[in-house]
């Protein structure tokens, strides 16, 4: 039949059609993924990618070498990020929502991710030393501190303030702060660890991941009685073997503490009773009630959204208790000026992709010190060459990088130290992570010198590693603050935790 | 190197092709020159071309030892000494098969030998050793192997083509480059399915990939690649994630859900990847037998190891169960001896044997006492059957019999677990929508789907022609879509 033959002929044409495109489209995304460079950075992940792995015999052997250049061919495939909002839009459609929303993530330490150029920093010698009436980006919606119960009956701040008008306080004067009781008897050694009432943190079940509720993506928490031990002892140890100084413990909780629903922070999740398991067992080491403080204004912009970190003003609030504790003037955020950044989709948003964060974003209040200060950094991990330090910003509000968190001292460095204008005589060595970049700005109004040093990026062990006892030796130096969250201070299993108990 | 991979399929599979087809699939004669006598008694010389597939054998060898090298790159040495035992013990056979039998069974049994040994010691000797060290008087060290990829379907392999050929169903293979190219075919190399010399002794000189053929052979492998990329990787984070810390502690019905979830992930996987390898066979012109005949929707257990991995099923069945005497001699014990092996084909671990155990259990209960009676009614059977086969799955899953038994105890209602979990109940309710395209995928749907479209190829081409471009370039695009996004890939029969 002719028509036979005809629709014969046009099938066996189309079918070489479409093994040519089958071909061809393999072949020609081969070559692109091959010709096209990818950079080394993923914005959108905030990580480096991976890399092509050397030639060796032995990494061909046992079979590294495929595995890494497998694993870095797809790290570097073109579109990629037109592929990931894809597959992550697709995957809500097929996603029922039912209220909380968790999304495991397995717990990786992000390679350091080194921070691009972000502009020349402003010197000491144009830092205002107190807010000026017309400097260029001026915000005047801040979020209004509310005064905690303590401050009720005196003179309060309005709060009303109309979209032209800079926030007015009058600046609450704090309760006199109680003073630290001297021992009676100084301790010789760490008390031991009682564990007793907290049982729950001895096993329990492992929820690794964000859940991501009413707008907001929070990382669930899953704290260890043996990381409680381990942190406890390792403050203990340092209070004592510094005594003339004071130690201080600042472990703040995280969004999930205040705003998750009650199956991802009762039991082992539970952030408050982890911080009263750790209080309790810290002798001679000053701990502030960072939980209190933060619980009592819940219902401020404490917490990004996006992020996984606090604001500058939840760090207002914990630097208020420090302040407290430690018998310091806090300064009055109402007479900062407050500079915004908008537009901010932070580490939650990028571990998730979630289109629910991508539609509300963050905004970022940098309060400007009301002291003048000189930031400088050090970004290389081995035994600090302190002769080559890189002058950043303590609080870069022009700062348009990928990851606008690090207007904060500049992100994570290994090293920085800050010298202010502050005239106190005092001056502290602060661990930290993270967290305390929106901290630290504030405890310049109290300390001549910071000396900030990040375990994660540096040294501990080894020929070259960063010798905490000869650093103190050398250093004038008060107070030793660290500073963390509970995820990293509950758990064993991270760097920041592995490199605080090598420091030393 | 895994077929859903981006290296796969952008790098290799390309260069494959291109390569496959551009070499020439004929070879003049070795004759070279034919006289023909013409009318006018002058002579003509004529040189033919015959179809002779060595250059295209040797690119598919050449390639499939690349692939293999990739993952195994000292452990391809195994593979090559197995096919040398069994090429040369090939001759030994062939030659005494006819006048001394026994010799050549000899050859058989020492070839065999060797390749059950190899497998032995990769895959068994430290489950061994640590079963013997439960013994009190035995002090041995623990002996930790790593399992090279593939080697339970080479070595089977290797040991079908002297069986066959001392039964004489097969001929000899006297190119040691074919045989190798059996035994090494990249498309069912790593994870099946098993192939049968018999089956493939014809094709590895004269088979064609017609266009026809051809296609067939993208929409299969692209549609085993979203099964495994789309369904079963998505199941399987469900499944990690409700035994991230084994079976304590996990609510009763999450312990469900997580079962249920990983029957699912266990067929889209394994199946996924049989499509592919199915897929990828037919491209080069080889027509392989089909492994899984949506086993799901059997009313039986027996009939549901006739859809499942029907190439191991019939590999014992065929080498191990009728020599032994099938169901003429000692039945039940040809029967409790093919499901051990079963079981332990799978894993090295008592509770695989406990699996295989639990389907010999089941299958003499079908055979002597329900004899068939189950089966007929059409609705009560595969209510019986699946749970029967999720209990199965559980047993599977977990390697450690301790965690094993807390998971059945939970799925049962004894044990002290809690009944119900938000977390989990809500992890299982985002994944649902998956889980129903994935029962959906269960019935044989598509299979007739993917007929009636095939039947319209010379009918209606142009309306093939479109579905299949629609078909093939979704698959194709949400797969790489889903493979850059993640890193997730988890291969749960490659520990075979």
């Amino acid at each position: 039949m002719k028509k036979d033959e005809r629709s014969k002929r046009i099938a066996e044409l189309l079918s070489t059609v479409i093994i040519s495109l089958f071909i061809s489209v393999l072949a020609v995304g081969g070559v692109t993924s091959l010709l096209v460079k990818s950079g080394d950075i993923s914005e959108k992940e905030q990580r480096n990618l991976k890399k092509y792995p050397e030639f060796s015999w032995s990494s061909f052997f046992d079979g590294s070498f495929f595995k890494e250049t497998e694993e870095a061919y797809n790290d570097r495939f073109p579109l990629r990020n037109l592929f990931i909002d894809t597959a992550e839009s697709i995957r809500e459609v097929v996603t029922i929502k039912t209220g909380p929303e968790f999304i495991p993530i397995a717990n990786e330490d992000d390679d350091f991710f080194n921070q691009e150029e972000y502009g020349t920093p402003v010197p000491w010698e144009d830092q205002t030393a107190s807010p000026s009436p017309d400097s260029g980006d001026r915000e005047t919606e801040a979020p209004t501190p509310e005064p905690t119960p303590e401050d009720q009956g005196t003179a309060s701040p309005s709060k009303t303030e109309g979209p032209d008008e800079t926030p007015s306080y009058t600046p609450t004067p704090l309760p006199t702060p109680t003073p630290t009781p001297t021992p009676t008897a100084p301790p010789s050694s760490p008390a031991p660890f009682d564990i007793s009432g907290y049982e729950v943190f001895t096993g329990g079940r492992q929820l690794s991941g964000v859940v991501i509720e009413n707008g907001r993506g929070m990382e669930v928490f899953n704290g260890t009685a043996e990381a409680a031990e381990g942190y406890t002892l390792y403050l203990q140890r340092l209070a004592l073997k510094y005594s003339e100084k004071r130690v201080v413990s600042v472990v703040t909780p995280n969004a999930c503490a205040f705003y998750s629903s009650s199956e991802y922070r009762t039991e082992n999740h539970d952030q408050k009773a982890w911080l009263e398991l750790a209080a309790k067992n810290m002798q001679g080491v000053v701990v502030p009630d960072v939980y209190g403080a933060l619980a009592s204004h819940k219902d401020e912009y404490i917490f990004f959204k996006t992020d996984h970190h606090w604001t500058a003003l939840g760090a207002y609030y914990a630097y208020r208790e420090i302040c407290t504790e430690l018998g310091m003037d806090p300064v009055d955020i109402g007479e900062l000026e407050t500079r915004k950044i908008e537009g901010f989709l932070g580490s939650i948003y990028n571990k998730t992709n979630s289109k629910t964060l991508e539609s509300s974003p963050d905004t970022i209040y940098c309060y400007m010190p009301k002291v003048r200060t000189i930031a400088r950094c050090n970004q290389s991990r081995s035994a600090l060459n302190l002769s080559s330090l890189k002058m950043i910003d303590t609080v870069n509000p022009n700062y348009r990088g990928s990851n606008l968190y690090v207007c904060f001292i500049a992100g994570d460095n290994p090293y920085t130290e800050i010298t202010t204008s502050a005239g106190t005589g005092k001056s502290c060595f602060i661990i930290k992570n993270s967290y305390a970049n929106c901290l630290v700005p504030w405890l310049c109004h109290n300390y001549d010198t910071l000396y900030i040093l990040d375990p994660r990026h540096v040294n501990t062990t080894g020929d070259n590693r960063f010798s905490l006892e000869g650093f103190l030796g050398s250093h004038e130096v008060d107070d030793i603050i660290v500073v963390s969250h509970t995820l990293f201070a509950a758990t064993t299993d991270n760097i920041f935790y592995a490199g605080l108990m090598r420091l030393s | 190197m895994v077929f859903s991979s981006l290296p796969f399929l952008f790098i290799f599979l390309p260069i494959c092709l291109i390569l496959y087809y551009a070499v020439p699939g004929w070879a003049w004669e070795k004759s070279g020159v034919v006289r023909e006598k013409s009318g006018d008694g002058t002579g003509t010389c004529v040189k033919r071309k015959k179809k002779d597939m060595r250059f295209k054998n040797a690119v598919l060898l050449l390639m499939s030892l690349v692939f293999y090298t990739a993952g195994e790159p000292v452990y391809v040495i195994l593979l090559v000494l197995c096919a040398l035992a069994g090429w040369l013990s090939g001759f030994l056979i062939e030659k005494y098969r006819d006048q001394s039998p026994k010799k050549a069974k000899a050859a058989a049994v020492i070839c065999v030998a060797i390749c059950l040994s190899m497998l032995f010691v990769f895959k068994y000797l430290g489950f061994f050793i640590d079963t013997l060290r439960l013994l009190p008087f035995v002090d041995l060290p623990s002996v930790k192997l790593t399992l090279p990829i593939g080697i339970s379907f080479y070595t089977f392999q290797t040991i079908s083509y002297d069986i066959d050929l001392l039964k004489g169903k097969a001929g000899l293979q006297r190119n040691f480059g074919r045989f190798l190219l059996f035994v090494s075919l990249f498309p069912q190399l790593t994870a099946g399915p098993i192939l049968r010399y018999k089956d493939i002794e014809a094709q590895l000189t004269d088979r064609t990939a017609t266009k026809e053929k051809f296609c067939e052979g993208i929409t299969r492998f692209l549609c085993g690649c979203a099964k495994k990329v789309l369904i079963a990787n998505t199941l399987g984070e469900l499944v990690d994630f409700t035994f991230s810390a084994g079976a304590e502690g996990v609510a009763r019905a999450n312990v469900w859900f997580g079962v249920l979830a990983f029957s699912l992930q266990i067929y889209y996987d394994f199946s996924g990847y049989s499509d592919m390898a199915i897929g990828l066979g037919k491209m080069f012109g080889f027509d392989y037998a089909e492994n899984f005949n949506y086993p799901y929707v059997s009313r039986s257990i027996t009939e549901f190891w006739r859809r499942w991995h029907i190439s191991l099923g019939s590999f014992f069945r065929d080498y191990v169960y009728i020599p032994l005497g099938g169901n003429r001699r000692h039945q039940v014990l040809n029967l409790l001896v093919v499901w051990l092996l079963t079981g332990l084909w799978h894993g090295a671990g008592w509770n695989f044997v406990l699996w295989g155990l639990f389907f010999f259990v089941l299958l003499i209960i079908e055979k002597f006492i329900l004899k068939g009676r189950l089966e007929k009614i059409p609705a009560l059977s595969n209510v019986v059957t699946l749970p029967l086969l999720a209990v199965g799955w559980a047993v599977f899953y977990f390697e450690d019999i301790r965690q094993c038994l807390t998971a059945l105890e939970s799925m049962f209602g004894f044990g002290n677990a809690p009944l119900w979990d938000t977390v989990g109940a809500n992890m299982f309710l985002a994944k649902l929508p998956v889980i129903l395209i994935a029962v959906a995928g269960c019935l044989p749907l598509g299979k007739i789907v993917g007929k009636k479209i095939a039947a319209q190829r010379t009918r209606r081409p142009v309306l093939w022609f479109t579905l299949m471009l629609l078909y093939s370039a979704t698959m194709l695009f949400l797969c790489v879509c889903s493979l850059v996004s993640s890193t997730y890939n988890p291969f749960l029969y490659f520990r075979f």
